[in-house]
């Protein structure tokens, strides 16, 4: 059935919403939660009326639509920090205000506002989300736009420098649920596109595109359903052994279980690992990324590669900054969930000045402690991040970066690392979906794995047992390797560790660990 | 809005709207009336106020009915009363205007005619014109409350030139201006408050409050109010409250003494407790009509406040008082007349500078932030003058929402040239006035969010009271004034402003965020005024920010749970399990950083040249040396988070920079400015560094003078500077083969520069030591962890939450700096004695271990106060001394030291050692001790394998020869024995007189 009042939600959302008014009889401050509701129960419910609304992303630009559209954003929300604003919510003739309703015809509004009708709106700043792979973004079919290439009007504000992309002022009337939204959430806001200058108080300040959201929806994405996990498994695993990692089976098993990783608490033992595949060889032509960029970028959702180079370290912020009062954004402003890639071919001799220090230790801070700073004049606040980072390194270890995992990678000798994009022999595509939903299963796994008493048991004995035969064994690699195997556990959707989990984590540990010891003697 | 009582104007109903009405419609005074009708009708009021009105007051036409209106209004109502009573006695009536409408008109005739080029040009600008812009002349007024309306500071201006007359620098324009209040001059007199006949009464616009009242209620509370309310009314919110010495103290009438202060000492300002307010019975309306009207109420208030100035210095006078006798008081009082006083009320409960929402408008509301950005010194101009060109009129246009409109044209009938008006700068009024932005404290900002900012406008006093990096509690009036969007655009939305006018600032901190107020000086940084609180002359800053007293409750409540915790016997352990729970064992580590925490007392040496000599630190500084994987980073982490102005850093990512301070320039004013490194912004707190050893050595260096002077010096770009570091260090370090070598003594296992060690109080030697028992323990503990996946929770034995730590540890910080007592003096010089005795007993071994300085007796000194701090006591004592050696002795691990190699004993770490195990030992030692002691060769001592013989013979268990030797290295390291000779022919000898 197709429904006419959701058409005219659609079509007419300001009628709507002037209609809703007429017939609401309760206190003026609750209206804009009826709004809300009013929508999301006929936009949110089915899918097809959700994919109706046009959406606004990078292909449908702002300026693709007229100022008073309903629209959607799938968006990252920046920063939060904007004041908010005072608006009249009643007009003197009983028309509803807000949403960017009252048109030209307002002369008389500054004029006879009544202190009693005014009411407050939350702003903040929203982007499009970083990192998000072209394959998951784009589940919308691809309209050809016939606009030119959008220019966002603060670019300052996107986390990545110099990548095309959507930022908008949002402005929240349901204040109450405003104050659920943190930055680097992701949510997708319905709400009527207009344009506006940024500070209102600043008559000079330029104007941006603004979305007075009538509704959104940040729920997670469901957690797909493998069958048969271990042969996915085993087929994703030999997949970017042969095509991407140059058959190094034990690189990949680590890589995979560092994949595989989320933040589910934050306390500091908990926290998810970081890796290094060390020994990574240099590209054949300098600014080229390794196959396995390509090969994550199909394979997760959020994923950026962040090719580090002396200049960049030096001069890009990594994280945001509080500027005139303005949150500038930072590499490091990423959603949660987010893989990055570091790669340090292009890191040649040079001096680190005090802003790639702090840039360093910012990302050591993540691979640590899960936390960014923000920095804001004259304190610092800590955000809680849940990125995964993979350092690929052509030394013994990271130049820069302490990480709780190396894993030296031995390729095969032919093996090409750096073949382009397009020369990678993909799987099918209905593969290539299996193996993305198979990455978000064990994501959401991981959280889950349980450590029952007897396999506790089971690992302290071997725990003591190792320490005793050999004496460097740390406390340290027991966190680790408590660690490890959990994530290897998720990584064949058991929620529960067993022991041969246990011992499979020992046997690759051992094995990781003798090829980091065959190296050193080597070298 | 929610609508506050909006209720009976019954009987004056009528009239007041009336008059309403030629206020709304006066041409300049317009403007400035359109906010405020809606904001005092409220609900639907606004188009009572409306146009039908407006018609009405057309035929009320007169200007008195303007000026009554304007004061029924509440925007000038309090300036005139004041006026009233001062210059014209008779009419007693606080809005008695048509008494002072004479006063307007003539002299507006009369600052007209002080124009010499165009004498009576000013006739027709008297009323007919524009009324409104002029009625009022040019006058002081208090910036933070509402600047476009009219204020009563006008009073004191024109009563100073009242006073004088006979003084040359007064403005022609002013001096004509005293010809009408000189007659009234010698009564100025505050008479006695109005008696309120009913055709008298003025209400705030759409309340009942009267102003007559509320001014004869604030009088009463001044002429009233004595600490003994204060405390009466804590006692009821079960606060604790203070103790007078003497029964007079609760007696005496506070006001009237900070009256008297503030005449003496020439201050102007007088900081009201809204508190009192509550806790006098009579005054307790107040509190909330100052809350809901500050517009009206603080006027009113300044002007109760300089009567009663007035009043008191006139009584003191006639009382015959010190330096107010005969012209000597003409004098004072005339000075009082001259200056313009004002009322700074605080002590509301600060709010979430979130929760400012659209009621608050024009409230008197109570915020705290950060200072991130303030302007210089801003000159508003208050009244403008302009003079024609053509005609050399002159008129004065005041302030109107911050905008001076420009005449387009001369005002006079017979010029009326267009675009003639011209600015004269020396004859127009300015006042100082500064835009602060404030921002939210990272511990009021809710999760994942970025902080908000608000606006504040100070003004004259206030200005750079606060500066940049100051956290503040601000009381002010929340504004919302309207903007007109660009005009350029297609639509037309009204939007508005926000902002705060402060009418006070406090500077403070709270929390687990506060720095060490001993590292501040005592007077400085203070709000100018008299009177901060009502129960303490100097109160303590908590005691000011309180105010609210839910709030206080609250602290109340706080503060008795932690004396409960301070009485527990086992205080010690308690805290010091509760410092990083999620790592086990350590307990002296944790014990030692706990200490670092509460901190010693900083001491002043008194004596000594002016400023109070040199300061003595009283911080404690900690190095953690050891073995990769013991979870150090994880302390200095959790001690971060818990430090008051913890600062973290890691000695590999940190230049010299980073860690002290560097110059750059301000992007703002281009100026060069310093901006602090960690050392300086953990100024009064912990600073971390981890990775200590990593550190280049030129930052290294640094810290030499910070750890001992307390200072970082700086010399850059032409900039010379010390700043103050005043810091404790809590610093990690790897060992030097990055595992501690233990063939190797201790010193030669960090790699430190020895003058940099001597100058942590505590250094720890972390070591990983392979154990089964300890390793299984470990084990266990681990994968508890991910058993239970709350780590913070489930461990075996109680402990306090963060928060509650931090809370202890201010607490401590800031209520109790311990002396020391007698018995604890001698302790510390037997200890200090003993300490140095170890090292020069045997001269081969000193070079091999850090031996004791003076440094390590001020090392003892501090922990002993911070021990006596952690337990809440006033004095150390002895019981503080010995744990405080204990800890060092511990902590250099010297109980494991071999004291002739100055190697580590991995087996005497008693970490190492099981209860078990350690009975035995005991048991063992106790035999030795016997065998010794009855052995016939007593000053030859015994052979070792005697020793084991006799020791198997007793008991009837085999004697482990580990285990004995074991009880022998402790016993010679306790100095009870000394082992000679080599392997089969050692021999055990007793210390004579051990």
């Amino acid at each position: 059935m197709v429904s006419t009042p959701a058409i005219e939600e659609i079509y007419n959302p300001s009628g709507v919403i002037q209609h809703l008014f007429d017939r609401y009889e309760g206190s003026d401050n609750e209206f804009a939660s009826v709004v809300a509701n009013h929508f999301s129960t006929i936009l949110f419910n089915t899918d097809e009326r959700f994919k109706q609304l046009p959406s606004l992303d990078i292909h449908h630009p702002p300026e693709a639509y007229t100022n008073g559209s309903l629209v959607r954003f799938r968006a990252m929300i920046q920063d939060t920090s904007s004041s908010p604003e005072l608006y009249v919510a009643k007009l003197s003739n009983h028309r509803c205000e807000g949403w960017g309703l009252s048109t030209s015809d307002s002369n008389e509004t500054s004029d006879s506002v009544g202190y009693q009708d005014l009411q407050e709106l939350a702003t903040m700043w929203a982007v499009s989300v970083p990192a998000e792979s072209s394959w998951h973004a784009e589940d919308i079919l691809l309209l050809a736009s016939s606009f030119p290439a959008h220019v966002p009007p603060r670019p300052h504000k996107f986390p990545l420098p110099d990548v095309s992309h959507i930022g908008v002022q949002i402005k929240m009337y349901d204040n109450a649920s405003a104050q659920c939204l943190r930055t680097t959430d992701i949510v997708t806001f319905v709400g009527i596109l207009s344009s506006e200058p940024v500070d209102a108080e600043l008559s000079s300040s330029m104007e941006v595109p603004v979305l007075h959201v009538i509704c959104y929806q940040s729920i997670p994405d469901p957690i797909p359903d493998i069958k048969e996990p271990c042969s996915v498994r085993r087929e994703l695993i030999r997949w970017i052994s042969e095509h991407v990692l140059g058959g190094d089976d034990l690189a990949v098993e680590w890589l995979l279980l560092q994949l595989s990783s989320k933040v589910h608490i934050r306390a500091t033992p908990f926290l998810p690992p970081s890796l290094t595949i060390s020994h990574f060889p240099p590209p054949p032509q300098p600014n080229m990324l390794p196959t396995l960029s390509h090969a994550l970028s199909e394979l997760l959702q959020k994923y950026t590669p962040i090719p580090l180079s002396l200049e960049l370290l030096n001069t890009r912020s990594f994280t945001p900054e509080s500027r005139e009062e303005d949150l500038h954004s930072g590499y490091l402003q990423l959603p949660a969930g987010t893989t990055v890639l570091l790669t340090e071919s292009a890191v040649f001799e040079g001096k680190v000045a005090e802003k790639g220090l702090m840039n360093i230790r910012a990302i050591q801070e993540i691979m640590d402690s899960q936390t960014l700073d923000y920095t804001f004049p004259f304190s610092r606040f800590t955000f809680e991040t849940d990125i995964s980072t993979v350092v690929l390194a052509e030394g013994r270890k990271s130049a820069f970066f302490q990480t709780s995992l190396n894993i030296p990678l031995q390729s095969n000798s032919d093996s090409n690392l750096y073949r382009p994009g397009e020369k990678v022999a993909w799987p099918s595509s209905e593969k290539l979906k299996i193996f993305r939903s198979y990455i978000d299963a064990c994501k959401a796994a991981s959280g889950k794995v349980k450590v029952s008493e007897a396999v506790s048991k089971y690992i302290q004995e071997s725990f003591v047992r190792q320490r005793q035969e050999d004496k460097t064994t740390t406390l340290n690699d027991l966190m680790h390797l408590m660690k490890a195997a959990r994530l290897l556990a998720a990584s064949h959707l058991q929620d529960e560790m067993t022991t041969e989990i246990w011992e499979r984590m020992k046997e690759l540990e051992a094995a990781r660990k003798m090829r980091i010891a065959s190296l050193t003697v080597r070298t | 809005m929610s609508s506050p009582p909006r209720v009976d104007f019954p009987t004056s109903d009528l009239e007041d709207v009336e008059m309403d009405g030629p206020a709304q419609d006066g041409s300049a005074e317009d403007q400035s009336m359109s906010i405020a009708p809606q904001r005092l009708f409220l609900g639907g009021t606004p188009s009572v106020a409306g146009t039908p009105v407006r018609q009405r007051h057309a035929a009320a036409s007169s200007p008195l009915a303007g000026i009554a209106a304007r004061r029924a209004v509440g925007m000038s109502t309090p300036r005139r009363p004041p006026r009233t009573p001062l210059f014209a006695p008779g009419s007693s009536s606080p809005l008695a205007f048509p008494s002072s409408s004479p006063v307007k008109t003539p002299r507006k005739r009369v600052t007209i005619d002080s124009d010499p080029p165009a004498p009576d040009s000013s006739e027709p600008l008297a009323f007919p014109s524009s009324p409104a812009p002029v009625i009022t002349p040019a006058k002081l007024r208090r910036g933070d409350i509402r600047s476009s309306f009219a204020l009563p500071t006008a009073t004191p201006r024109q009563a100073r030139r009242a006073y004088n007359a006979d003084m040359s620098d007064n403005l022609r324009s002013d001096g004509t201006r005293m010809s009408i209040p000189l007659s009234s001059a010698p009564t100025f007199s505050a008479p006695a408050l109005p008696s309120d006949e009913p055709d008298q009464v003025r209400a705030i616009w759409g309340t009942t409050v009267n102003i007559a009242e509320t001014m004869k209620l604030f009088r009463d509370f001044l002429r009233g109010f004595k600490p003994k309310y204060r405390v009466r009314h804590d006692r009821e919110q079960n606060l604790r409250t203070r103790a007078f010495s003497s029964p007079d103290e609760a007696e005496v009438v506070l006001y009237e003494t900070y009256l008297r202060i503030m005449r003496q000492t020439g201050q102007t300002n007088l900081n009201l407790d809204m508190v009192n307010l509550l806790a006098y019975p009579a005054s307790k309306k107040l509190f909330t009509q100052l809350q809901k009207y500050p517009e009206e109420i603080v006027p009113a208030m300044d002007q109760v406040l300089k009567d009663l100035m007035l009043e008191l210095a006139e009584e003191d006078q006639n009382a015959g008082m010190e330096g107010m006798q005969g012209d000597q008081g003409d004098e004072e009082i005339a000075d009082i007349m001259a200056k313009v006083y004002r009322v700074r009320p605080f002590g509301l409960k600060a709010i979430n500078m979130r929760d400012l929402n659209p009621t608050d408008t024009d409230k008197l509301v109570c915020i705290k932030g950060l200072v991130i950005r303030a302007t210089p010194v801003i000159p508003e101009m208050k009244v403008a003058f302009f003079r024609c060109l053509k005609c050399s009129h002159t008129v004065q246009v005041e302030i109107d929402r911050g905008k001076i409109e420009e005449p387009a044209k001369c005002p006079r009938d017979v010029c009326e040239a267009v675009g003639t008006m011209s600015l004269v700068h020396n004859r127009c009024d300015f006042s100082d006035r500064q835009v602060i932005r404030l921002q939210e404290t990272p511990d009021s900002v809710p999760d994942g969010q970025t902080p908000h900012t608000v606006t504040l406008s100070v003004y004259d006093e206030m200005v750079d009271v606060a500066k940049p990096g100051d956290r503040i509690i601000v009381t002010g009036v929340y504004r919302s004034v309207p903007v007109r969007v660009n005009p350029r655009q297609r639509t037309m939305r009204s939007l508005f402003k926000t902002y705060l006018d402060v009418v006070h600032t406090q500077l403070g901190a709270d929390g687990a965020l506060a720095f060490d107020r001993t590292t501040r000086p005592a007077t400085g940084d203070r709000m100018p005024g008299i009177g901060d609180s009502g129960d303490a002359e100097e109160p303590e800053f908590e005691d000011g920010i309180a105010g609210g007293h839910r709030r206080r409750t609250r602290k109340a409540e706080l503060e008795a749970k932690l004396i409960e915790i301070s009485r527990r016997h086992d205080v010690y352990d308690f805290l010091a399990r509760s410092v990083a729970p999620s790592i086990w064992g350590m307990d002296d580590v944790k014990k030692g950083v706990l200490l670092q925490l509460f901190g010693g007392t900083n001491k002043n040496i008194v004596r000594g040249g002016g400023g109070g000599g040199p300061r003595y630190r009283g911080d404690i500084n900690v190095l953690l040396v050891g073995d990769p994987g013991t979870s150090k980073s994880q302390i200095l982490q959790y001690v971060h988070k818990i430090a008051p102005r913890g600062v973290y850093a890691s000695g590999k990512g940190s230049s010299a920079v980073g860690l002290t301070a560097y110059v750059t320039r301000d992007p703002d004013s281009k100026q060069l400015v310093l901006e602090s490194g960690a050392l300086v912004l953990s100024d009064g707190g912990v600073c971390c560094i981890d990775e200590f050893d990593k550190m280049p050595d030129a930052t290294r260096s640094v810290l030499h003078e910070v750890m001992e002077q307390q200072t970082v010096s700086i010399a850059k770009a032409g900039i010379i500077t010390t700043l103050n570091a005043r810091t404790s260090i809590l610093a990690a370090a790897n060992p030097v083969e990055s595992r501690y070598n233990v063939n190797l003594p201790v010193t030669r296992n960090i790699d430190l520069p020895p003058t940099l060690i001597s100058r942590f109080d505590l250094l720890y030697l972390v070591l990983d030591q392979v154990d089964e028992t300890l390793d299984r323990r470990l084990a266990e503990h681990l994968v508890g962890l991910y058993l239970e996946d709350a780590p913070l929770t489930g461990s075996e034995y109680d402990i306090l939450p963060l928060e509650d730590l931090a809370a202890y540890i201010d607490y401590a910080r800031n209520h109790l700096n311990p002396v020391l007592s007698s018995e604890a003096s001698d302790e510390l010089v037997a200890a200090y004695v003993s300490l140095r005795s170890v090292g020069a007993s045997d001269p081969r071994s000193s070079e091999k271990r850090i031996t004791a300085t003076t440094r390590q007796l001020e090392s003892m000194i501090r922990l002993s106060e911070a021990h006596a701090r952690m337990r809440f006591a006033a004095h150390v004592e002895a019981q503080d001394v010995q744990e405080a050696c204990r800890l060092m002795r511990e902590a250099i691990r010297t109980s494991a030291m071999d004291p002739r190699t100055g190697k580590i004993d991995m087996g005497l770490l008693n970490t190492g050692t099981g209860t078990g195990q350690r009975k035995l030992r005991d048991d063992m030692r106790k035999e030795i001790l016997a065998v010794l002691e009855g052995s016939s060769g007593k000053g030859r001592g015994i052979k070792w394998g005697d020793a084991m013989r006799r020791l198997g013979e007793q008991s009837s268990i085999a004697v482990d020869a580990a285990e004995f030797t074991e009880v022998i290295k402790a016993l010679e390291n306790e100095g009870l024995l000394i082992v000679v000779g080599e392997r089969d022919k050692r021999m055990i000898r007793k210390v004579e007189g051990a």
